[in-house]
């Protein structure tokens, strides 16, 4: 093997120029690629992330209104979510859901020493963080032992916060204090990252404790998580059976499918990936395409390069070249263009994948809902690396055959012939 | 007998169909030095091309050293020309971009001889054509007489049966094709290799030991040459 590498590398010296302008193609080709996934799957990472909460597989549920007369019951009657809807959930469906949470929602005046505003107080328990998170910035959410004790605590946003302290106060210092929500008083426990998109500031307290406080209040949701349902039909099975019941549990139609709307994080996942695999897919065609550019230079000249050295090759093989040591020989010179210029095209590429993930990769834009990454660890995996090689090996190997097949086929009279 | 050709016939399939070889017989014995005269066209090349396997031939029957050559695969071909036969060509036929010693190499590469082992042979032959400093200079570098030296040490490194010498003094001035052809005769008696010139120059001829003349692709007068006095300009003498 290394005896061929000398060989190779005493013709490739012949064309310097040549070589290097063939391999630019290469390098360029294999950079495209590795850029182009590099920057998708920045793109890629940073729309993951800003819907992270995706990847929990919860249902939220919520009333509708019915779109066919049944039983006495008219079109377009509004449906209602019910305590024992919630129960049921719970009881029947054991095999998949993991956990309900029942969410009320009802708006009600809070107030801290002078300032007051009309806020949503919401009823939750800890489920509803599994499947609608909140970013803590201090503090702590509701959890178990709230529900189980009907505490009095209230888990507050920071548009709140701010109000109820406002500049130069420090505004976290209202954990630990307590707000007046109607004409009750509730411990601040934490303070959330809030939602800008709300028209009202949101609270949330534990739901036992807002049943008793505003008892017979409507359920604004039902919210499980579950398992076991992993394909799109699955679900929709799932969804359809779940309406069902509810329609036979309040009489409505039983085919009705417009009573409950239900928004289920796993179908979102499965049509989010299945874009998602569309895009990487188009880039990895792209990516090719641009390399296969590349590996058509290189094939034209090895050709060219082969036609010149048709003599050498008669040469050879008058001091005894075997076809298959010829064929060799190409094969083996285009690996080595592909491979090391390939190389070097590879790097620049994670190079530049580094660059941006380190500028643009770190800006956070702000639109006010939310606060969303353009663009998160553009880097290129060990995986991508190592496919991107093997694609540059099988290109060499796709681009020297042909010539080289041209080469040994040659008889050697008349290569011997051949004017120089 | 190393060499036996029995009434093979040869033709180049053209727009015109041209009868090159028209049923040659020939027995060359084991360490004979021989040339091959002829005018161009009278088919001494295309002899030579299938003597040394670089060509086929449609009917007869080659026999090199006790085996039929007929029907190669293009390795068996390959491994005859690596083993048995010697090259020595007009125009040197050197790779340009490697050096004296990597040429005379070449042929111990395509027998699978280690790098080290090879280039110590190829020194050693090298030393023997008196070209030891020039081992590492590119062909290019090298005077005519320099070139073709290196192309005989090439084909001797192998050891082989034969050597087949086509027009090696062709691109030579007249000193130095003396030089040429007194170092193929020392070759023929010192290594006892069987040695075969083609050659359309009356004066090469004359140095070898018999004289096979060729005309219109049948073979003609066969001469001895022990007292190499058939050039009218007599003995070592080659004139251009």
């Amino acid at each position: 093997m290394f005896d061929i590498f000398n060989e190779i590398i005493g013709t490739l010296k012949q064309n310097k120029l040549r070589t290097s302008l063939t391999g630019f193609a290469v390098a360029w080709g294999v950079f495209m690629l590795i850029a182009l996934l590099g920057a998708g799957g920045g793109l890629m990472n940073a729309l993951v992330n800003n819907n992270r909460n995706i990847d929990v597989n919860t249902m939220q549920v919520y009333g509708g209104s019915t779109s066919k007369a049944y039983n006495g019951i008219n079109e377009g009657t509004w449906t209602e979510l019910k305590e024992f809807d919630a129960e049921r959930t719970e009881e029947n469906y054991k095999d998949v859901i993991d956990a309900v949470s029942a969410d009320y929602w009802r708006s009600d005046t809070a107030s801290f020493r002078d300032m007051s505003s009309n806020v949503g107080i919401n009823g939750i328990s800890p489920v509803h963080y599994v499947a609608r998170d909140r970013d803590i910035i201090a503090g702590r959410k509701i959890n178990e032992l709230d529900i189980r004790l009907h505490r009095k605590v209230i888990f507050i946003g920071d548009d709140a916060a701010a109000m109820f302290l406002p500049a130069p106060l420090d505004s976290l210092a209202i954990i630990g204090q307590y707000i007046k929500v109607g004409h009750l008083a509730y411990k601040v426990i934490g303070v959330f990252q809030s939602n800008m998109d709300a028209d009202l500031m949101q609270m949330d307290i534990p739901s036992t404790t807002f049943s008793d406080v505003y008892y017979g209040s409507e359920m604004y949701s039902i919210i499980f998580s579950y398992h076991g349902l992993n394909t799109e039909k699955a679900n929709e099975a799932f969804m359809k059976q779940y309406k069902k019941d509810y329609n036979n549990a309040h009489g409505y139609a039983p085919d009705d499918d417009r009573t409950l709307w239900i928004s289920n994080s796993v179908i979102d996942n499965l049509q989010v990936n299945k874009v998602m695999n569309i895009i990487k897919t188009m880039l990895w065609i792209i990516g090719l395409f641009t390399l296969l550019s590349g590996v058509v230079g290189v094939s034209n000249i090895m050709l060219i390069t082969v036609r010149e050295r048709i003599h050498e090759f008669g040469i050879r093989k008058a001091l005894g070249a075997t076809p298959w040591s010829i064929i060799k020989l190409v094969i083996v010179e285009s690996i080595v263009i592909t491979a090391f210029f390939g190389y070097i095209g590879m790097i620049c590429g994670i190079i530049s994948c580094q660059i941006m993930d380190s500028t643009i990769g770190q800006q956070v834009l702000d639109i006010g809902v939310q606060r969303m990454y353009i663009f998160k660890d553009s880097t290129v995996s060990v995986g991508v690396a190592i496919g991107a090689t093997v694609v540059l090996i099988v290109a060499g190997v796709l681009a020297g055959f042909f010539p080289a097949r041209k080469a040994a086929k040659v008889k050697p009279i008349e290569a011997l012939n051949e004017l120089k | 007998m190393m060499i036996e050709l029995k009434d093979v016939n040869k033709t180049y399939f053209g727009a015109q169909p041209l009868h090159v070889l028209k049923g040659i017989n020939l027995e060359i014995g084991k360490g004979e030095f021989v040339s091959i005269m002829g005018a161009s066209g009278s088919g001494k090349s295309t002899l030579l091309n299938i003597l040394g396997i670089l060509d086929n031939y449609d009917t007869g029957e080659y026999w090199l050293d006790g085996r039929l050559i007929k029907g190669l695969s293009e390795r068996e071909a390959a491994r005859y020309r690596n083993h048995t036969i010697g090259f020595i060509f007009q125009s040197f036929n050197l790779i340009n971009f490697k050096t004296a010693v990597e040429n005379v190499e070449l042929p111990l590469f395509y027998r699978g001889i280690g790098r080290r082992e090879r280039h110590h042979q190829a020194m050693e032959y090298l030393d023997k054509m008196g070209l030891t400093d020039w081992a590492e200079h590119f062909p290019n570098e090298m005077s005519g007489g320099q070139k073709q030296r290196v192309a005989i040490a090439r084909a001797l490194i192998t050891h082989p049966r034969i050597i087949l010498a086509d027009e090696p003094t062709g691109a030579l001035d007249s000193k130095t094709s003396l030089e040429v052809m007194e170092l193929l005769k020392r070759v023929n008696k010192e290594e006892d290799v069987t040695m075969i010139v083609v050659t359309h120059e009356s004066g090469v001829a004359n140095e070898t030991n018999k004289i096979i003349h060729i005309k219109d692709g049948i073979i003609g007068k066969v001469e001895d040459n022990v007292d190499h006095n058939a050039s009218p300009f007599g003995e070592n003498s080659i004139m251009k």
